[in-house]
């Protein structure tokens, strides 16, 4: 929908960058091993260490156009999802002030 | 931490904020490895915490709970990588941060060369203390 707007702007900007090209994932978790064994000594120096992935899912619009029903649906189908794994759900209207702190 | 679950004001033109708190939750592990947040800027943020620096326990930790939610279709572009809400995070959809203590104080140029050559964004917390963020 913005291609026509954004392409020209793209191609000046970064002339060796090819649309067409399709992403490869080459990356493997073991690969990570040697390299975090080198930075071993050095990780006293880091008391807090934050990763985090945004995801949308694809049959649901983005934020800005969700409606409330699509919300709850979403927050419940994270729920269901949620279902397997240890830990505990709180609703942001029912969250406690001992957890906001921790955040 | 400094996750942050309020109201952002900069979500509020582009209508991020409507119908708060309805749909928006924490979740939290046991063992405090990760917690998500759901309906924020985002569907689902998946992040990974670590407290003694380990950045292979936090990708694992990371990967497990995002296969997790894959079957529920995460919205991606064979181009683009994955698609969020604001486009400064399209691609992986990942961001890093680190809290770091230093041996001596970082100067303001030291500060300007990690914005410029590896766009990571430094924050003073305290005396010899500095967050860094990199997405």
């Amino acid at each position: 929908m913005f291609d026509e707007v954004f392409d020209p702007i793209v191609k000046a900007l970064h002339p060796k960058f090819n649309s067409q090209l399709e992403f490869k994932n080459d990356f493997e978790l073991g690969g990570l091993k040697s390299w975090s064994d080198h930075i071993q000594r050095e990780t006293s120096r880091i008391p807090l260490l934050r990763l985090t992935a945004k995801r949308n899912f694809s049959n649901y619009p983005f934020a800005p156009m969700l409606s409330t029903e699509a919300k709850i649906q979403i927050e419940k189908k994270i729920q269901e999802t949620l279902g397997e794994l240890y830990g505990q759900y709180h609703q942001l209207s029912k969250l406690d002030g001992k957890i906001k702190d921790w955040l | 931490m400094g996750i942050s679950v309020d109201k952002k004001p900069s979500h509020e033109a582009a209508g991020i904020n409507e119908d708060w708190p309805a749909g928006r939750g924490v979740f939290v592990d046991d063992s405090h490895a990760f917690l998500l947040l759901v309906n924020f800027e985002d569907h689902i943020q998946i992040i990974a915490t670590s407290e003694n620096g380990d950045i292979g326990s936090c990708l694992r930790s990371l990967s497990k709970v995002t296969a997790k939610f894959e079957k529920l279709g995460f919205a991606n572009d064979p181009v683009l990588g994955y698609l969020t809400t604001n486009p400064a995070n399209l691609g992986t959809g990942l961001d890093l941060n680190a809290q770091v203590y230093t041996h001596t104080n970082v100067s303001e140029h030291c500060r300007g060369i990690l914005k410029t050559s590896y766009a990571c964004k430094t924050e003073k917390i305290g005396k010899r203390h500095y967050s860094v963020t990199y997405n």
